[in-house]
């Protein structure tokens, strides 16, 4: 759901815009250390373990995936060499590339691939009810493998690509145990894990052996870079103040610091589209919440580009629906409906609000309806930009007559508040590179068992179109039924669509090459940020 | 005196293991699942039960409270949930750092508070004693934040005479050193601001005493009466005051080692608290604990040191 906590990772999409100084043009050099800003404290880099999303940005470095994702968000073989769909679509044989080998020696063939996904990854990981349909893998070869099927998985390869399905050696797992991504971290990446010090430094070194890099990237292997350090460095102000001093080399940007980076001339800043939405949240079990009207009432009293402006200080685009524009699955059609559906009118708010008999006694700022008052709790997280959030969402409501109540909870709390169910309306994100795993977690009967869908939002319809979308074989059928469950979600108004935040990178210009290459990628792909940035 | 050090060491094990107890209830009675937070959102209820079955966290508050009593017992403070080291391991990679960080800053906080409360008391109601205890309050008053922040900016950006941020390796290099200067600065000098007060008004009362008046009238010299009869007899409350200021350092370390990236337990102790990582948080309570018993510890051996009136018993 929110921005740290993994597994709520997605996709972007949307134009690239280039600011600052432009890119240099300079002859890559190989060699040279990268040192990479890094805002969060991380806990382990074990993908089965972590609480948070940031290791994948050390994993997508040292790991492959079968699968990376284009950037045109197309699947393209990464450790596979080529692969068949039976007609029936039951059974898919992958056909792996000879000759890779993961950093500790181990080769990489058919009966490791199985070692690691059957039994193992597919059954622990957080990511694994993406394999669902898969009920049995067969090593037919060195270095084929068959997945055989229960059902259809038009989405196979697309989630071969998810970035969190990394490939690992199950014989790392047994052989460093607890230890495993503490102090030892396996993969067929282009750059190995060297040492990570504890609260101050992740050092990589480039993996030499390294020469099956996809189609779509630039430079297929070895990297340029000769090591990448990611430097720790969880205070925002320290970490843009060591990028503008030159002690590190590239950086996420944090919104409050944009300004002054921007301002930088040494520094070339880029940015994108994010696969993050933000949205207010209705819980449905709520008598207040549960009329369609009220929260009809809600959508007109929110002014959306004050909230962009006061909490994300413009760095944020409106949004329109529940999949934000750079996940895959992300249906455009749904602007032209939001545009229509979402406006601020506080003066309809009013009326809807009459018209479902909340009406404002005499004197009184405080809706009542039978004697009761208008009186909803708002919860969100305490971070700096959830609590503007709030507050501007607040007093947008107090204008038309709502009493509000504001809970500001940290994280782990926030998570826990929730599932127990004790609010009516909560601002919430979700970060996710597919759309079939927002709408599917959000919006699905299954994930209010699963505690995703903390709206409970029970819709057997919107649920069988869900299911459609992720099963069937045929690309039109599909991308219909993502488009109807798009645009019912947002007409159900249960989540309606808040902001969608930019991401920034900056870089210093004199210092770091290829940062054009990786501009073109909608998501700014590791893979490519591992290969085609150099030194100059 | 050894009967005594037996006695205070015994006293340390309650007080342990009544701060391990708070800690324990305390992160399990707030809000907040680490199950659901290393699960991820879509993970199946049987998913979850298996995870929480693996962790002991399936059983009752009661029953994972005598398990972890008896595993303290052992010397096993489980394994951190997030990770799967031990959580004892995770804070020893970090404890390092933050003792050469507070003590540091202690004994800066210390040679600053002594070197200016003494002088601005001898030359008291001089324009050196005003700046003083103006000067203390000022940094008492300073949040570390944005000390630390203020001196970023001015130390090591605009005029770079100083590392921005990190540990520049072992304290014994110039590298270890230069990176230390302004974290311990930022740390200390707030804690040197309310010592100087104590020391300043801890002195004058000593140079009102009729023994100092005797050491001046047998024509000892200004500096020898100082160092030697008042000095000493100040010291009481100096110590008491420095001992109270510990947890007040051990607390500021957390914000100051987050601005400077300096990779020491508070900031583990937080990220830990906010992933509800509990044995590592339990972990690092514990030994804070020790630390700031400890520290009290060697301050009551201190005063009889100081003062051979006081005797420990």
């Amino acid at each position: 759901m929110f921005g740290c906590p993994r597994r709520f990772l997605a996709i972007l999409a949307a134009g690239v815009l280039c600011l600052g100084v432009g890119f240099g043009s300079l002859a890559q050099q190989p060699g040279g250390t990268l040192t990479i800003g890094f805002g969060t404290e991380l806990d382990t880099l074990d993908t089965f373990r972590s609480a948070l999303a940031a290791p994948l940005k050390i994993l997508g470095l040292v790991c492959d995936t079968l699968f990376a994702f284009d950037n045109a968000l197309q699947p393209q073989p990464v450790l596979v060499d080529s692969w068949e769909q039976a007609e029936d679509g039951l059974r898919w044989t992958f056909h792996l590339k000879e000759g890779i080998s993961f950093h500790d020696g181990t080769p990489f063939n058919a009966q490791q691939l199985k070692d690691y996904l059957w039994g193992f990854f597919i059954d622990q990981s957080f990511t694994g009810w993406m394999f669902a349909a898969i009920e049995d893998m067969v090593v037919t070869g060195e270095y084929t493998i068959d997945f055989i099927l229960s059902e259809p998985a038009p989405l196979l390869l697309f989630n071969l690509a998810y970035p969190w399905n990394i490939i690992q050696p199950k014989g790392a797992y047994d052989e460093f145990g607890d230890e495993y991504g503490f102090t030892a971290l396996v993969g067929t990446g282009p750059f190995a894990f060297e040492e990570w010090i504890q609260g101050d430094r992740i050092v990589l070194s480039r993996n030499e052996d390294y020469a099956h890099g996809p189609a779509f990237v630039k430079n297929t292997g070895p990297a340029y870079l000769e090591s990448i350090v990611f430097r720790i460095l969880p205070e925002p102000a320290t970490l843009v103040n060591e990028l503008r001093s030159g002690n590190v080399d590239y950086a996420q940007v944090p919104t409050t610091h944009l300004e002054a980076v921007m301002a930088d001339d040494a520094i070339t800043v880029i940015s994108r589209a994010s696969y993050y939405s933000q949205f207010l949240e209705f819980n449905l079990d709520r008598p207040i919440t549960n009329d369609w009207r009220l929260r009809n009432a809600v959508n007109h009293a929110i002014d959306r580009e004050a909230l962009i402006n006061a909490a994300w200080f413009g760095a944020a685009t409106t949004s329109y629906g529940l999949v934000a524009p750079a996940s895959f699955g992300y249906w455009p059609g749904i602007v032209g409906f939001g545009k229509e559906f979402l406006t601020y009118n506080p003066e309809v708010s009013v009326q809807l609000l009459e018209q479902s008999g909340w009406t404002l006694p005499a004197g009184s700022t405080v809706r009542e309806k039978d004697g009761e008052r208008l009186a909803v709790k708002l919860v969100t997280t305490n971070s700096p930009t959830y609590q503007t959030l709030g507050e501007a969402t607040k007093a947008m409501l107090e204008e038309v007559g709502f009493e509000v109540e504001l809970y500001t909870f940290e994280l782990a709390s926030y998570y826990s508040v929730a599932l127990e169910g004790d609010w009516d309306l909560m601002h919430m994100a979700w970060i996710d590179e597919s759309g079939y795993s927002v709408v599917k977690s959000k919006a699905s009967i299954a994930a209010i068992e699963s505690g995703t869908n903390d709206a409970r939002y029970r819709d057997a319809a919107l649920d069988s179109l869900i299911t459609l979308a992720m099963t069937t074989t045929d690309d039109t059928t599909r991308d219909q039924a993502m488009a109807a469950v798009q645009q019912k979600i947002v007409a159900d108004l249960v989540y309606i669509p808040m902001t969608v935040p930019l991401s920034y990178v900056a870089a210093k210009t004199e210092r770091v090459g290829g940062m054009q290459d990786l501009a073109l990628h909608p998501w700014w792909l590791d893979l490519m940020l591992a290969l085609d940035l150099y030194i100059k | 005196m050894l009967t005594y050090l037996a006695r205070r060491t015994l006293l340390l094990i309650p007080i342990l293991i009544g701060v391990a107890t708070v800690v324990f209830f305390g992160m399990r009675l707030s809000p907040g699942d680490p199950v659901r937070m290393i699960a991820g959102p879509l993970a199946s209820e049987e998913r979850l039960d298996e995870i929480r079955h693996e962790l002991g966290l399936d059983k009752s508050i009661p029953v994972q409270y005598a398990i972890w009593f008896r595993n303290l017992l052992r010397g096993d403070l489980g394994n951190s949930i997030a990770s799967g080291v031990p959580a004892v391991h995770l804070v020893a990679l970090r404890v390092g750092a933050t003792l050469e960080l507070t003590i540091t800053a202690f004994i800066l906080s210390l040679a600053i508070a002594l070197l200016a409360g003494v002088t601005a008391a001898v030359k008291q109601s001089s324009v050196y004693d005003n700046v003083v205890t103006f000067g203390a309050m000022f940094w008492l008053s300073m949040p570390s934040f944005w000390l630390g922040l203020m001196f970023m900016s001015i130390l090591a950006v605009r005029l770079p005479f100083l590392p921005i941020s990190g540990r520049g390796g072992s304290l014994w290099t110039w590298e270890g050193i230069r990176h230390l200067i302004l974290p311990a600065l930022t740390l200390g000098l707030p804690s040197a601001g309310a010592t100087a007060r104590i020391v300043r008004s801890s002195v004058l009362e000593t140079l009102s005493q009729d023994y100092v008046r005797t050491a001046r009238s047998k024509g000892l010299r200004e500096r020898a009466v100082i160092t030697r009869h008042v000095l000493k007899n100040s010291l009481i409350p100096v110590i008491t005051m420095t001992a109270l200021r510990l947890p007040w350092l051990f607390g500021g370390a957390v914000i100051v080692e987050t601005v400077f990236a300096w990779p020491g337990m508070g900031r583990l102790l937080t990220a830990a608290v906010f992933n509800r990582d509990y044995p590592v948080v339990q972990a690092a309570a514990l030994i804070t604990t020790g630390l700031v018993v400890f520290a009290n510890y060697a301050a009551d051996v201190l005063y009889s040191v100081v003062d051979p009136r006081i005797r420990l018993e």
